[in-house]
């Protein structure tokens, strides 16, 4: 499973290098990372697309939530949120998970 | 933290005197940003480099990293290197390869903490860019030679519009060869490069599909993968890592806490951040005198760079970019940014002349 999800990410690697992912599918994340208000820990390929990785602190999740979620063009599919646990229960992970098209041509 | 008490000094987890004690280098790179080559002469010599060191580690300096030029060509390394190392510097180089065999690679694996083999792609694109159809070869011999010998080494890839699509290539060969590290830096147009810079520089997208790349490729584990390229948010979150410079007055500061890193030329200039900034903003020359320059600097010259930092981050807000080389923007800046304090330095420049 883990050696998967390694060459999945390889071969979307090697997609973009080959700029088999068109400009305004990039244009669009880029946008998303770049104006995000709170700290990415991550970038990963998961069932649907790609998830993008926060850590944000619990007291304002509530209020931080919208701005997480606001996926332009992005087709959001799912968001999941984990307690950072007892070494920090203030923090917590919180993973958007948004659809990419090009995913199903790079799984082959 | 360092000695200074101060966890960070800029973007740097490091406190780093970046030395390019010559330019002199076998290759002519068509895209150099120091404009190295053959024919250039003039160097630095080790004992003026050794009395700066000491100054300079005493200011809480404790990486040595040596450029050029090619920094395996320059006939003082050896006394450098063993100056810098008891000093208690770490020391650090970029080399093409070439030189790296015979003695000279014990001597690397001895005192040499990280040594960086410089790579622009995959072999075509890299050899065309230096102009050497062995270039390529020679580099992957160095990094053979250096790993045969147990020094740690590293691959710095050059990323340009001729050489992203290169870049999954690049983290299989780092993997192939025990790489420690393969650091990503997008091309810079400045010294020879500028010729290049429509050909080579990286368009906004190209800059996205970088980071996404990078981010791809590295799963854990070595080679450890870096990318000199940030979200513009997360460099504006970070902006307090540039907070000791919010100060009344720094004249009781160590330098590394205000200059990280610190530049030396092969004429002895200091910059501050990165070569091929605005020497305006120099702090000074190496020699007999670096420590008065350096009082100097804490009582007035500093405050241009923290002007220089602050105008860098609200650029960086004006500009429609996602992704930033922050060391490149700051370099940009400073074309654009006319330092306060350098009327002062100049009225006042006798006291150095």
């Amino acid at each position: 499973m883990e050696n998967d999800l390694k060459n999945v990410r390889v071969a979307l690697a090697r997609a973009l290098a080959e700029r088999k992912i068109a400009d305004d599918v990039i244009d669009m994340v880029a946008k998303q990372i770049a104006t995000a208000k709170h700290p990415i820990r991550g970038i990963d390929v998961c069932t649907y697309g790609i998830c993008i990785d926060f850590f944000i602190d619990g007291k304002d999740w509530w209020h931080t939530l919208p701005e997480l979620i606001e996926v332009e063009g992005g087709g959001l599919k799912g968001i999941e949120i984990f307690p950072w646990g007892i070494v920090n229960p203030d923090l917590l992970h919180v993973r958007v998970t948004q659809s990419l098209d090009v995913l199903p041509q790079v799984r082959g | 933290m360092s000695r200074s008490g101060s966890s960070r000094s800029g973007f740097m987890s490091a406190r780093v005197v970046h030395l390019h004690p010559s330019r002199f280098c076998n290759l002519a790179c068509q895209h150099c940003y120091s404009t190295s080559g053959p024919d250039i002469r003039g160097e630095l010599t080790p004992g003026t480099i050794i009395s700066a060191l000491t100054v300079l580690q005493a200011e809480g300096y404790e990486v040595l990293s040596l450029s050029g030029g090619e920094p395996l060509l320059y006939s003082g390394l050896e006394t450098v290197v063993h100056g810098a190392v008891d000093l208690g510097f770490h020391v650090n180089l970029i080399t093409n390869g070439a030189p790296v065999g015979g003695r000279l690679l014990n001597f690397i694996a001895k005192h040499v903490n990280l040594v960086a083999v410089s790579l622009d792609g995959a072999p075509e694109t890299h050899n065309e860019l230096r102009g050497d159809a062995h270039a390529f070869v020679r580099a992957e011999r160095a990094m053979d030679r250096l790993g045969a010998v147990g020094a740690r080494f590293g691959i710095a890839y050059c990323v340009s519009q001729e050489s992203l699509a290169g870049m999954p290539w690049a983290a299989e060969f780092a993997k192939e060869k025990n790489a420690a590290l393969l650091q990503f830096h997008p091309f810079a147009p400045t010294g020879r490069g500028q010729r290049l810079a429509n050909r080579l520089s990286l368009h906004e997208t190209d800059k996205a599909r970088a980071y996404f790349i990078a981010t791809l490729l590295d799963t854990g584990g070595e080679p450890m993968i870096h990318l000199d390229l940030a979200p513009v948010e997360v460099a504006h979150m970070r902006r307090g890592d540039y907070a000791v410079l919010d100060l009344k007055d720094a004249t009781t500061t160590l330098l590394s806490d205000l200059v990280n890193p610190l530049i030396i030329d092969e004429t002895g200039l200091m910059v501050p951040l990165s070569y091929g900034i605005n020497q305006r903003l120099a702090l000074g020359q190496l020699g007999p005198n670096l420590s008065d320059q350096i009082a100097y600097y804490k009582e007035i010259g500093w405050r241009d760079l923290h002007a220089l930092i602050e105008a860098s981050f609200v650029l960086l807000g004006k500009r429609n970019e996602s992704f930033v080389d922050w060391f490149y923007h700051v370099v940009e800046t400073s074309h654009s940014f006319l330092p306060h304090a350098t009327i002062r330095l100049n009225k006042e420049s006798h006291k150095y002349a």
